[in-house]
Formats: structure tokens, C-alpha cells, sequence
């Protein structure tokens, strides 16, 4: 009874004592690669959409001017390698400032809250979703379940801030990839444990872009696809 | 503890090196243990398909 009764304790020690302090190194021995990355990654220009046509007025006199054509530009960053920190995530309202990692595999999500790599980088069009633990490893989202809509998520990386919007918050089974799905417009998607101390379900925090380098290139499209639908 | 530090073969410096392994490895043990059982506190919080969840 005595060792099972030490067991638990030394279990809960590690888990809720010593994974976070492992988590708190492994986030301040990324900052110099980080900044590393955001020095040397080149920015691109992946695409470009005209915002406004270009207008011939002709004036009283007989004279036309035309106006040129603006364009919105979605620019784009190098795909971070698996385990790598390719840039920040804070959430003001809980207190939140992490740096984020490339990859959702045990190791990566370690060290930080982790981006799935088979969606969108944040700050791209579509569904960029964002893994943390909720109670060990530096419990990144031990928080998320106070989140309301209207609060801000603000992720940096090489590209620049994207600031998001949360719009909704539910609950799903671990199973439920559908939260990954593409979306059309720009989002972020947060997933982590729930409830806390459980693995039992998923806590799911969806926010739409508001803000940041790509912000008119994904508004511009998005008003593109409903005047299409319409 | 005593009776078990008697009962490892050998002279008493062999005997010191051999409770530091089984140490060792008793805290290597332990350790893969409790990261297998902390899954199920926290497994990072990733949605998958059944088959890569631990």
C-alpha cells in the first residue's frame, strides 16, 4: 500500500512538476533558432488577385485616366522542418505567449505546441490547426477552456503577425479529424485535452482571420467565392 | 534492503556498482512507465484516427 501510495506520488511529481520544467527548457533553448528563422527565411509571393478592376473615366474635356489594377498578394514562408520553432502564439487573454513548433509527434509536442503538417502554415488561407498538451509539458492550453468568442490569437512568424478572432469553441471525441478539415477563408484551429487531467475528449477553439499580411489576399477571395455562389 | 544488498554476489565494491545499476534501470523502468501512463492525462491533444493514438 505504502509503495503503490509512492508510486502515485512520484507519477504525479513527474507528470505535473517535471514534464514542466522540461517544457519551460525546451522553449527557451528554441528562441535563438527561432530567431535564426525569422533572419533567414525568404518571403515569397505565392500568388496574386486583383482587388479592383481597372476603371476608364472620361472626363468633360475629352481626356481618359485609367486607374491601374490593386492586387493582393498571399506571400508565403519555407516549410519549417519537423521539430524545428517557426514562430510565437499568444493569446493576451489567458496569458499565453509560446513559442510554436513544426509537427504533432510526441517528441515536438514536448517541447511546445505544435503545427499540423499537413495543413496550412498560420497566416495562410484555409485551416491551420494547432496542437498543445493541457496539463503537462509546460501545459501550454491548460487555459483554453476560458477563452471567449471575440478574443484574439496572435501568431507570429517569418511572414509577419496574424492576428485571429476566436468564433467558436466545442467539444469532440479524440477521433473527430473533421476540425482539421480545409476551410474556405483563413482560420486557426487549437485542440487540446479535454477536460483537464483526461484524454478522454478534445477541447476545439476555432478563430477566423482578422488581421496580417494575407488578411486582403483571403477577404478578396472570399468576396471572389460569394459573388461566384451567387 | 539490507538483506537484499547482502544477498548480491560478490565483493562489497561489486556489490555498490550493482545497486547503482538496478537503480538505473529501475529509474529508466519507471520512467517509461509513467510516460506510457501520462498518456492518458495528456497526450498533447492532436486529433487523429484511432490507430495513431497511443
Amino acid at each position: 500500500m505504502v509503495t503503490v501510495g509512492a508510486l502515485l506520488v512520484a507519477f504525479l511529481a513527474y507528470q505535473l512538476v517535471f514534464t514542466n520544467v522540461l517544457g519551460a527548457r525546451s522553449q527557451k533553448a528554441a528562441e535563438p533558432a527561432l530567431e535564426q528563422r525569422y533572419a533567414t527565411a525568404e518571403i515569397a509571393v505565392a500568388d496574386t488577385i486583383p482587388v479592383a478592376p481597372p476603371t476608364t473615366t472620361t472626363m468633360p474635356e475629352g481626356t481618359t485616366t485609367t486607374t491601374r489594377v490593386v492586387e493582393a498578394a498571399r506571400y508565403t514562408e519555407p516549410a519549417p522542418e519537423t521539430g524545428t520553432p517557426f514562430g510565437t502564439i499568444e493569446i493576451p487573454s489567458i496569458g499565453l505567449d509560446k513559442v510554436l513548433f513544426e509537427g504533432v509527434d510526441v517528441p515536438t509536442l514536448k517541447k511546445g505546441p505544435g503545427h499540423m503538417p499537413w495543413t496550412p502554415l498560420p497566416g495562410q488561407p484555409g485551416n491551420a490547426v494547432i496542437s498543445g498538451h493541457r496539463t503537462t509539458y509546460g501545459a501550454p492550453f491548460f487555459d483554453l477552456d476560458k477563452l471567449e468568442n471575440g478574443d484574439q490569437i496572435i501568431v507570429t512568424t517569418a511572414l509577419g503577425k496574424s492576428v485571429y478572432e476566436i468564433r467558436r469553441t466545442i467539444i469532440v471525441a479524440p477521433t473527430d479529424v473533421w476540425v482539421t478539415d480545409e476551410m474556405q477563408g483563413a482560420w486557426l484551429t487549437l485542440t487540446t485535452c479535454n477536460p483537464k487531467y483526461s484524454a478522454r475528449e478534445r477541447l476545439i477553439v476555432q478563430a477566423a482571420l482578422i488581421e496580417g499580411p494575407n488578411y486582403l489576399y483571403v477577404e478578396t477571395e472570399r468576396q471572389r467565392q460569394l459573388q461566384g455562389a451567387s | 534492503m539490507r538483506r537484499l544488498y547482502e544477498l548480491l554476489p560478490g565483493p562489497p565494491v561489486v556489490k555498490v556498482v550493482l545497486v547503482v545499476l538496478i537503480v538505473l534501470v529501475a529509474l529508466a523502468l519507471l520512467g517509461v512507465l509513467f510516460e506510457w501512463a501520462g498518456q492518458f492525462l495528456d497526450t498533447g491533444g492532436t486529433v487523429a484516427v484511432l490507430s495513431y493514438l497511443p
